[in-house]
């Protein structure tokens, strides 16, 4: 078995580095995209610009958590009394959701420095951060949300006929059963975010893409991008082996739990 | 001699899903340390009638008192109300993600705002009651059936309830697991606990009832003390259902 998967995979990859060494254009792409020296010069910059992307992740993943995970809630109070933060909860989603996330950049990124409100921050970096975090809100809250709804309605009213309010059965029995069974969807959004934050290079943040962009303008030399995805590999590619371990691992425990 | 407290009073409640009638003009009462027991067929509206008086389910007509307060009118709080109620289900329904500890203090905790100490004190001297001490630190799913039904029973016990709703708490389990849960009933019982119990179990309701309810089409066909209803039943719905059970080998 381990055998064949060996040998079939050696045979497959050889046969496609054959085929792109022996092309005609091979020598000029590898100067074009995989030169070592190019790839010397630019990678301080790719590097320092990535670091960036990094920070911006984190503080915008740990903001979006916090506010998906309130418009869920909201989204999931019932009766009258709630209605207008349930609609509130819908049309933000809704409305974000329809809007592609470069445009969003775009707008927020451009638009409000544009504006000169005084005490508003014109940083690009602050409202591309800001794009990133009101586009992922709106998907995380519905990745939450899809957890709550699997918490089974005897729960909601278990802790209703001890006397919790909403929010306390919220709080203490419903949200906390709901992250345990969306944390493999949790860590792919992650995956996802991880690599759009990269997006804000439009607005001219020296970010990691950005300073390949830069490079590429002055030497005509596309080896930067290469460095950049390297960088960007090494980070998701880890998370992706991890997500798909750590689900694994909730799917086997819920098996064994129900047998 | 004085009147009997009234604990609760259920007067003309109505209830329909769509339009399929549920409850229909259900009239019941349970004076303080009454034991009530409601038996009837699957659909009978047993359940739906408990969920009712713990306002977790709303009704369409009639009233509902509890120590004299209408619990059915728009102004009063129904966290408060429930709080002062405790309601036991089939399937459980303790929350898995906490410990047994956890479980019975929570609403003690958040609802009536004890501290943790006393909350936890409480818990530990319910569950050296009934004889689920080791259990305390332990998450629902290592504890058999018979052992999580107790300990949703001492759950509600934990908010010191004025009322006991249980609904039908034995059948999810297995036979040999049904009669500690029943034992625990009765020590209620002793204690004086007032109760209105949904239940198939007629060996049960014939010894531990002050008084049985039958249900039929969401009304109560008739009641009285459970030796006249179980052995001289008078109308013919019931006597028909009590056939059936016997039939049934269950009484």
């Amino acid at each position: 078995m381990v055998l064949i998967s060996t040998l079939s995979t050696v045979v497959f990859v050889g046969v496609a580095v054959w085929a792109v060494l022996s092309s005609e254009t091979w020598p000029r792409v590898r100067e074009q995209f995989f030169s070592a020296r190019h790839f010397q010069e630019v990678w301080p910059a790719v590097l320092s610009g990535f670091w960036l992307d990094v920070q911006m992740f984190v503080v915008a993943e740990v903001l979006i958590l916090a506010a998906a995970l309130i418009v869920a809630a909201a989204r999931s109070l019932r009766g009258p009394v709630f209605f207008p933060i349930r609609t509130l909860a819908v049309v933000y989603v809704d409305l974000v959701r329809g809007i592609p996330l470069l445009l969003m950049i775009l707008v927020l990124g451009f638009g409000i420095p544009a504006l000169d409100i005084p005490g508003v921050p014109r940083s690009a970096l602050f409202w591309g951060v800001t794009a990133l975090v009101i586009s992922y809100t709106a998907y995380t809250a519905e990745i939450y949300r899809a957890g709550i709804e699997s918490v089974h309605e005897s729960q909601r009213m278990s802790a209703q006929s001890l006397g919790l309010t909403q929010v306390q059965s919220l709080r203490h029995v419903l949200v906390p059963q709901a992250v345990r069974n969306v944390v493999p969807a949790l860590l792919s959004s992650f995956v996802s975010l991880q690599k759009d934050v990269a997006l804000v290079f439009v607005l001219g943040v020296r970010e990691g893409v950005r300073e390949a962009q830069i490079y590429n303008a002055r030497t005509f030399n596309y080896t930067g991008y290469i460095a950049a995805t390297l960088l960007f590999l090494a980070v998701s590619i880890p998370v992706a082996r991890f997500t798909d371990w750590y689900g694994q691992r909730v799917r086997r425990r819920r098996q064994a739990m129900s047998s | 001699m004085t009147e009997p407290h009234s604990r609760l009073r259920i007067v003309g409640l109505s209830k329909t899903f769509g339009d399929l009638p549920v409850l229909a003009d259900v009239n019941l009462e349970l004076r303080a340390h009454e034991v009530v027991c409601l038996i009837g067929a699957s659909g009978s509206g047993k359940s739906t009638l408990l969920k009712a008086v713990n306002l977790l389910v709303p009704i369409d007509q009639g009233e509902i008192f509890l120590d004299y307060l209408a619990i059915t009118s728009p102004e009063v709080d129904a966290n408060q109300v429930r709080s002062r109620m405790g309601i036991v289900f089939q399937s459980f329904n303790l929350f898995p993600h906490l410990t047994i500890l956890d479980n019975i203090t929570l609403a003690p905790r958040k609802v009536l705002k004890l501290d943790r100490a006393a909350a936890e004190g409480r818990a530990v001297e319910l569950l050296g009651r009934f004889d689920l001490l080791d259990k305390v630190k332990d998450y629902p799913d290592r504890l058999s059936g018979g052992q999580q039904q107790r300990v949703a029973i001492i759950r509600s016990l934990a908010m010191q309830p004025e009322l006991m709703l249980l609904d039908e708490v034995t059948s999810a389990l297995d036979p040999v697991l049904v009669g500690e849960v029943l034992e625990c009933i009765r020590e209620l019982k002793g204690q004086g606990m007032t109760m209105l119990i949904a239940t198939h179990e007629m060996g049960f309701a014939r010894n531990t009832a002050d008084r049985v309810a039958f249900l039929h089409g969401g009304t109560v066909w008739e009641q009285g003390k459970p030796q006249r209803v179980l052995g001289e039943p008078e109308r013919p719905e019931t006597q028909d259902f009590l056939g059936r059970i016997i039939q049934a080998g269950r009484l």
